[in-house]
Order: C-alpha cells, then structure tokens, then sequence
C-alpha cells in the first residue's frame, strides 16, 4: 500500500487490513451468520427467484385478473376505529377514485369521544358511507372489527385503518390472488409511510418499511411463511374469517388473525402491487410506545397463545411452524443472541472497539445501501424514494440499536409481567377477560 | 255580508246606553245586517252560537271603515269559547262592566284620532294597517294565541276574527314581510312545522327505515363478549332463556362483567336494512302527505309590538301626510282623561258627594270658538295641547282634565274648598289669557272664559254641560 493511501484510508480500515479475515469473522460473527444471510443473501436469491418466473406469475395475475372482473364479487371494506372522524372524508375520497367500485363501506366507532359519530352519521346520510355503526362504550379495535364484519354482506371483506390512503388500484390489487389460489385465505397490503418528509423518524420509519414490509414480505410470501396481514390493509374471505369467528382480542389482532388463517387450512399472501400509504408516528416517544405494543404482542401470540404451531398435533403443517418460528427466532432468539454478542465484544474485545464499532456502521451502512438496491428493484414508486437514500447510514442506529433495545424491554415487561394486558389500547374489561382465559 | 253595504242600508238600530255610552245589541247575524255601527260606542253581542257570533265579528272585523271594524266589540254569552273571545275586546262575564266602558272609551278615543282606513288598500297593505291600529287603539302588543281550529295552530286577535283559520299562513307571511318590518318589534313565542303540501301544522313525526321508509323497525341491543370480543345483536346470544356466546359457546352470567350492551340496531321488517340511524319523517294529519323533515316548511309565530314608524301608519296610513293626531300627545298629561271617561267620573263624583260632607268643584274652560277661526289645524292642535298643559301644572294629583273639542276644556277638583276653587279659576284665567295674547293676534274682545261652580248632589244639570 503506497504511502498516500494509507494516508487517505482510515485507521481503523487499515487495523482490518492488517488482522484479516480471521479475525473479521471472529468479530462480526453476529452479522455473517444471521443478518448477511437473512438479509442479503435472501433477498438478491428470492429477487432473483422472482424475476424468473415473473412472465409466468404474469400470466397467472392477467387470468385471476379477468376473473374478477368477470364475477365482480361483492366486497364490505370495514374500518373500525376510535376518533377517527377527521379522517373519514378523505378516505371516502380516496375510495371513490378505485377502480374497483363493488363494495359497501362499513365504518365503526369504537366509543369516540369527539366528534366521529357526528361526521359518520353525515357521511352515511350523504351515502358516502354505506353504514355506520357506533358502540357508545368502546370495546377495543377486535370488538368493533368483528361488529363490522356481523353486518358485513360481501364475499370479501377488506380491512382498512381510517387514516390511510390507497392507490387507485389497490383494492382491486388485493383481490385479485383471491382468484389465483382458491386456498388463499386472506391477502395483505402493501402499507408505505406517507408523511417521511414530517420528520426524521418518519423517513427512517419510511426505510424500514419498504424493507421489512414491502420486500421482507415479497420474500416470506415466497417461500410460503407470511404471517401478518397489516391491519392497515388487508383482505379477508368472509367465509374464512367466519369460520375462525373473527378477530381475537389485541394488541397485535392483525398478526393474530393471520396465524388463525393459516391453522385453519389456508394461505396467507403478500401482495406489493395493492399499495396503502399510511402516517407513521412522527415522534420517537410516540414510535416507542408503538412497538413496544408491536413486540410485546409477538411474545403474548407467537411464543404463547398459539405455542401449538410448534408442537406434533394433526394440524401441524412445516409452513406454520417456519412462518412462527422464523419470526419468533429472528425477533426474539436473535435478540437475546445480540446481547450475548455484545458482552462477547466487550469482555474479549474492549481494546479494539475503537475499530469495531466504525467497522460495525461501515459494514451495515452498505448492507442498508445493498437493501435500498433490493427495495428499489421491487418498487413502484423508486423515483420518489431515492429522497430516502440519504438516511440509510443512520439505519444501523435505527435498526441495530433503538429498535433492538425497545424490543428487548418490551420482551422482557412480557415474558415476567404480561404487560400486554395493561396497554390502554384495549379497555380494561376486556384485557382483564383476555388475561384471566390466557389469551 | 259586507259590513260596507250594512252601513250604507241601515234599517235598525238596537241600541243600549250604559253610563252615558251607547252600545249597540247584538243578538243574531241577522238583526245585525240592521245596525248603523257608527254611531255605537261599542257592541255587545248577546248569542250562545259560536257560529253566529263568529259571523258577527267578522262583520264588524272586516269593514274597511275605520270606526267600524276597530269598534270595541264585547262578548256577553258564558258558552262562547276562549278561542273566539280572544278575538274581541272580552267577554263581559269575565270583565266588569265598568271595566269594559272604561276600555271603550279609551278606544274610541285612539280611533277618533285615526285618520286611515283600508279604502283602496290591497289585502297586505290592509291587514298591516290594521293590525297596527288595532295595537295602537288597545294600547298592547299583537299576542297569539294556542288555536286547534287555526291550520297552523295558532291564532291572532283581532286579525282572526276576518281572516278564515284555513288562510292564518298569510298572517304569518304578511306580517313577517320585509318591507314592512320597520312597523313592528317582533318577539318570538313559537315556531310551527307546515306541510308543504296543505300548510298544515298538525303533523305525526315517526322514525322510518333510512332504506325504505317502513315503519316495521325492530330494535335490539348489541352485546359485547368481553371474553372474545365478539359483538352482535341480543338474538344472536339466545338460546331459550340463557345468553350463549356464538364465538366462543360460554354463557354470559354478568353483564358488566362478562358482557355489555355498548349501543342498540335497528333492522327494518319489510325490506330487511340494518342500520343504528332511523330516519324520521312527518305525515300531516290534515292531507295525509307524508314528507321528508327537510320538506316541511318553518315559519315563526310572533307577538307584535309596533314600532313609532308603525304607530304613525295606524293613524296616517300608507303614504298619507296628515296631521298627527294630538290624543297621543297627551298620556304625558297624567290628570288627562277622555271626554267619555270624565263624563262618567264626574257622575261618580256626585254620586259620591251624596255620601259625603265635603265639596267638590267643576270648572269648565271656553274658548271663543270665532276668535281662533283664522288658525289652522296644526296650530290649533298645539294650542290646545298647551293650553292642556298649562291647567295641569296647577291642578293637584287627584285633579282630573278632559277636553271635548278645541274649544271646549273641563276640570274637576274633587274634595277641594272654595277658596282653592277660587284661586285655581283666577291663575287659569291669568295664564290662559297670557298665553294667547303673547303668541296670537286676537284683536279686542273676549277670547275665552273660565267658569268653576260647587258640585251640587242634587243638581245633575253639569251632566247636560258635558253632553
């Protein structure tokens, strides 16, 4: 190496030059056996995958997608929800411009305390809502999604969060694989951040979505383990969700529901084409409140109440336990093995964490650069995300540490004190009921 | 029958004096076509028969001349209801005679200071007039009245007795016109709900299927299962007599604890709709037209007070410019009484003086008629309300003063003595007279004479002075 260039290159990259590879992999064991591979290695090996058959998935979409329109099912899109009369107009708006007009709108308030039963009940007088329904004592998002789906009429039923906005084709999108594969249950959205320009943790919320969402589910619903239809947007067969009775008391009903759906005999799939925006929280306080709902629920559902996926019964399908077991393993294995490969670093490598950690933000910048690759490959909309490409350096902070340091409390408040149980979103009648049946 | 022809026919006449006033008897719509009205102070109509006795008064209420159809008007029968009463100027059974003398003629006495009438008026213009001189004559706001005959439930005095209960929405319109809103201080006693077929008001709301308009809705209660957060109608949880989850298959014992019931639905019988909201519609009573709650027309009932701009239509009338008349001017006079009314408290006074030892003392006022024959109206007007005010200053509380025309002005001193009596006469004259000769060229001669005599119990003659 000429002087120059050592000059030019960083300390700590010529410290990796000079140890090697051997002690490369000795440190950054964590990232080569589980992130490289998962992440990476997956996605360019499942894109790939994609691409070759993409004629023959076209040529399947075109033909479910001729049968659609030939029956032109009746579909009921519900929205349950508490306060969110603002919201309301926009999304009748924003349903008025699909190209897919069959469906009965069904809104239900969840015990608002503002002014939703007012602008609903307008809304149902203009017809710009097929029926509005009120519980005046709120009974949790399960309760009002289920009394929607009691007086739902359609074949189909979409599930939507008011304050979303979709893409003109989107609902048209989400049911076509119905017609693909009479063995699909139920189909998820593709849910993006619409407000990344609000903040900074709304664009990096906006990176970890189209990752983990709009990619991460291409690649689960390709090899057959997708188990979360986003309440945001999903499509339910209302034969399916009748006969698993509906939505279970939350937090984390919308990856609940999906893992009833697939026990019960059906697949669950993703479907990137029927794109939702949605607004992500703003605020970091506001972000961690959220996903220590999130991961907490992964605990209460996954690990308990459906531990059965895991067990030899006559219902065991390989499918159910990889889609559980992936997740369970990745989120929360995982995480304990994080923290474990952090005392490791610390105990047998304290001199050297000079070295370590630049190196460590080094190599997941470019990982998260490789992924931004993957996701633009995937992407409709890859001219308007470039905007994000800035921020994908701070990603390993995001990613690597904020959120794995907020999974590892929500973990830990779950696996010792059930603090699901105690989260406001439910009232207390009914996480009370949930908790003493152990669901 | 038109009350016009009844005065250009009179044929006979059945009048009644009481205290000095006549009052013309009114026993059948038939005898009535008989009666000259003008000459009446006031009618009492003495008939058991609703009917007739409506007749009578839409007679009378529907003149175009202004004597007539503004005349006191009294009820004397027990079994005519409330709601025709309302429309004159009372029942006498519920008044005391005294009372409804005194009442006519302060009456006649606003009317004989009009000078409009309805001639040439279109119905608008007619029925404006006359509302405000019938506000401005009785001397009290225009109040309406609860009426379940009247199509739009309410009734008004005076205006219904002429206008048919089936055409009250033309009240209502006329008087809320806006152009003619400057005569009027409105106050709103109600709102009424009209047909917009038959302008009824008499209408049946009702809640209706929003689907079909179906009067079969069924109501039941939403339960809420705690337990598996199941919702639905009340039916879906029986079986026999016990509540059964159809989700989970568990009994719900407690409500509260197990279950709650957040909010009710509605499902229609005839064409099956489910819905939480009815929607409510009206069926008027009259027409049978059933309608839409934004179909029915609004309108406001109102007390009417007039306004001064009213107060000058009701003597002036629209567009003519008259001279005002003074009788208003004088309510600031608090001794002032109509002649009518003195006339009848200086009969009291001797009646009174019959039973009691002191004196009391009349004093009369004349101008020289033919010295003032040069003035004009508005000048004699403002003399006279002068000369008005100037005794009054002298006069004490209790002291009374009427005039009967321009020439022609009366006081009483009840329970003064002669001393008094004499002093009054003295600083009358000596002011009067001032007065005159310092704003009007007379020239020589007497220009008016001031006369005060002893009130005799037995001597009634002062009655004749005052006819």
């Amino acid at each position: 190496m000429s002087p120059e260039l050592e000059y030019i290159i960083p300390e700590y990259l010529r410290y990796w030059y000079s140890v090697g590879p051997d002690k490369f992999i000795r440190v950054f064991w964590y990232f080569i056996l589980f992130e490289l591979t998962r992440y990476i290695m997956a996605d360019f090996v499942i894109a790939g995958w994609y691409h070759l058959f993409k004629n023959d998935r076209k040529e399947k979409w075109e033909k479910a997608r001729a049968a659609f329109w030939n029956e032109n099912p009746f579909v009921s899109v519900i929205i349950p929800g508490k306060n969110e009369g603002k919201h309301l107009f926009k999304l009748t708006k924003s349903l008025a411009e699909q190209t897919f007009q069959n469906f009965e709108l069904i809104i239900v308030d969840d015990g608002s305390d503002d002014e939703t039963p007012i602008i609903g009940r307008n809304l149902q007088k203009r017809g710009l809502i097929d029926l509005f329904l009120r519980n005046d004592m709120r009974g949790g998002k399960a309760s009002a999604a289920n009394l929607a789906l009691r007086f739902s009429q359609g074949k189909y039923i979409v599930h939507l969060d008011a304050d979303c906005s979709f893409d003109r084709e989107a609902i048209e999108n989400i049911l076509i694989p119905f017609f693909m594969d009479e063995k699909i249950g139920a189909v998820g959205g593709n849910v993006k951040v619409r407000n990344a320009d609000e903040s900074l943790c709304a664009r990096l919320q906006a990176i970890e979505y189209l990752k983990t969402i709009s990619v991460g589910r291409i690649i689960s619903s390709q090899l057959g383990i997708y188990k979360i239809i986003s309440g945001a947007f999903g499509a339910f067969r209302a034969d399916v969700t009748d006969s698993i009775k509906g939505w279970d008391i939350g937090p984390g009903l919308d990856g609940d529901i999906t893992v009833k759906i697939r026990k019960s005999g059906f697949k669950t799939v993703f479907e990137p084409s029927a794109v939702c925006l949605t607004n992500a929280p703003s605020k970091f306080k506001v972000l961690t409140k959220q996903r220590l709902r999130w991961d907490k629920s992964i605990i209460r559902f996954r690990v308990r109440k459906h531990k059965d996926v895991y067990l030899p019964s006559e219902n065991f399908r390989w499918s159910n336990f990889f889609a559980l077991f992936e997740n369970v393993f990745y989120n929360v294995i995982l995480d304990i093995t994080w923290w474990l490969y952090i005392v490791d670093l610390v105990f047998n490598f304290a001199g050297s964490l000079k070295y370590i950690i630049p190196m460590n933000i080094t190599i997941y910048t470019i990982v998260g650069f490789m992924q931004m690759t993957s996701t633009y490959i995937y992407s409709e909309r890859r001219k308007e995300e470039l905007k994000l490409w800035p921020y994908v350096p701070m990603m390993s902070i995001y990613t690597g540490t904020y959120l794995r340091l907020v999974r590892s409390v929500a973990y830990i408040h779950e696996l010792i004190w059930k603090k699901s149980y105690d989260d406001p979103w439910n009232p207390v009648k009914s996480s009370s009921q949930a908790k003493a049946n152990g669901f | 029958m038109n009350a016009l022809r009844i005065l250009q026919r009179p044929l006979r006449l059945d009048f009644k004096e009481f205290e000095g006033l006549n009052f013309a008897i009114v026993k059948t719509d038939a005898n009535f076509a008989g009666l000259n009205l003008t000459k009446a102070d006031g009618i009492f109509i003495e008939n058991e028969s609703p009917e007739v006795v409506s007749n009578i008064i839409k007679e009378v209420r529907s003149s175009e001349v202004t004597s007539v159809y503004l005349k006191p008007l009294f009820v004397k029968s027990l079994s005519i209801p409330t709601e025709i009463v309302q429309l004159t100027d009372g029942r006498v059974e519920d008044i005391t005679m005294n009372k409804a003398l005194q009442k006519s003629l302060e009456i006649n006495e606003r009317v004989k200071g009009i000078q409009a009438d309805t001639k040439g008026l279109n119905f608008s213009e007619s029925l404006i007039l006359k509302t405000t001189q019938y506000i401005y004559t009785r001397q009290r706001p225009l109040v309406p009245f609860r009426n379940l005959v009247s199509k739009i439930g309410y009734s008004y005095p005076f205006l219904s007795g002429y206008i048919s209960v089936d055409d009250h929405l033309q009240i209502l319109d006329n008087l809320s016109e806006m152009k003619y809103q400057e005569y009027f201080k409105f106050k709103t006693v109600d709102k009424v709900n009209l047909c917009h077929e038959c302008e009824g008001t008499y209408m049946n709301f009702r809640e209706v299927c929003p689907s079909c308009n179906s009067l079969e809705l069924k109501t039941e209660n939403l339960i809420h299962h705690f337990r598996c957060a199941y919702i639905g109608p009340e039916s879906d949880f029986k079986q026999d007599e016990d509540m059964i989850c159809p989700k989970c298959d568990k009994l719900l014992r407690h409500i509260g604890i197990d279950y709650d019931k957040p909010s009710e639905i509605n499902q229609c019988q005839t064409c099956n709709h489910q819905s939480q909201d009815v929607n409510m519609r009206a069926s008027c009573i009259d027409c049978g037209h059933d309608m839409d709650l934004e179909h029915i027309a609004n309108r406001s009932v109102q007390t009417l007070q007039i306004t001064a701009a009213g107060e000058k239509l009701a003597i002036r009338g629209f567009g003519k410019k008259v001279a005002e008349a003074p009788t208003h001017e004088f309510k600031t006079t608090k001794n002032y009484f109509g002649w009518g009314l003195f006339k009848i408290l200086v009969g009291q006074e001797l009646t009174r003086l019959e039973l009691r030892s002191h004196d009391s003392h009349f004093g009369v006022i004349q101008l020289n008629d033919e010295k003032f024959d040069f003035l004009d109206e508005k000048t004699k007007d403002v003399l006279q309300k002068e000369i008005l005010n100037i005794v009054a200053q002298y006069l004490r509380p209790v002291d009374l003063i009427s005039f009967k025309n321009f020439s022609t002005f009366a006081f009483l001193m009840p329970e003064s003595n002669r001393k008094l009596a004499s002093e009054m006469k003295d600083t009358i004259d000596y002011n009067l007279k001032k007065l005159i000769g310092d704003n009007i060229e007379m020239g020589g001669g007497r220009m008016l004479e001031v006369e005060v005599m002893t009130l005799d119990p037995d001597d009634h003659s002062v009655l004749q002075l005052l006819e």
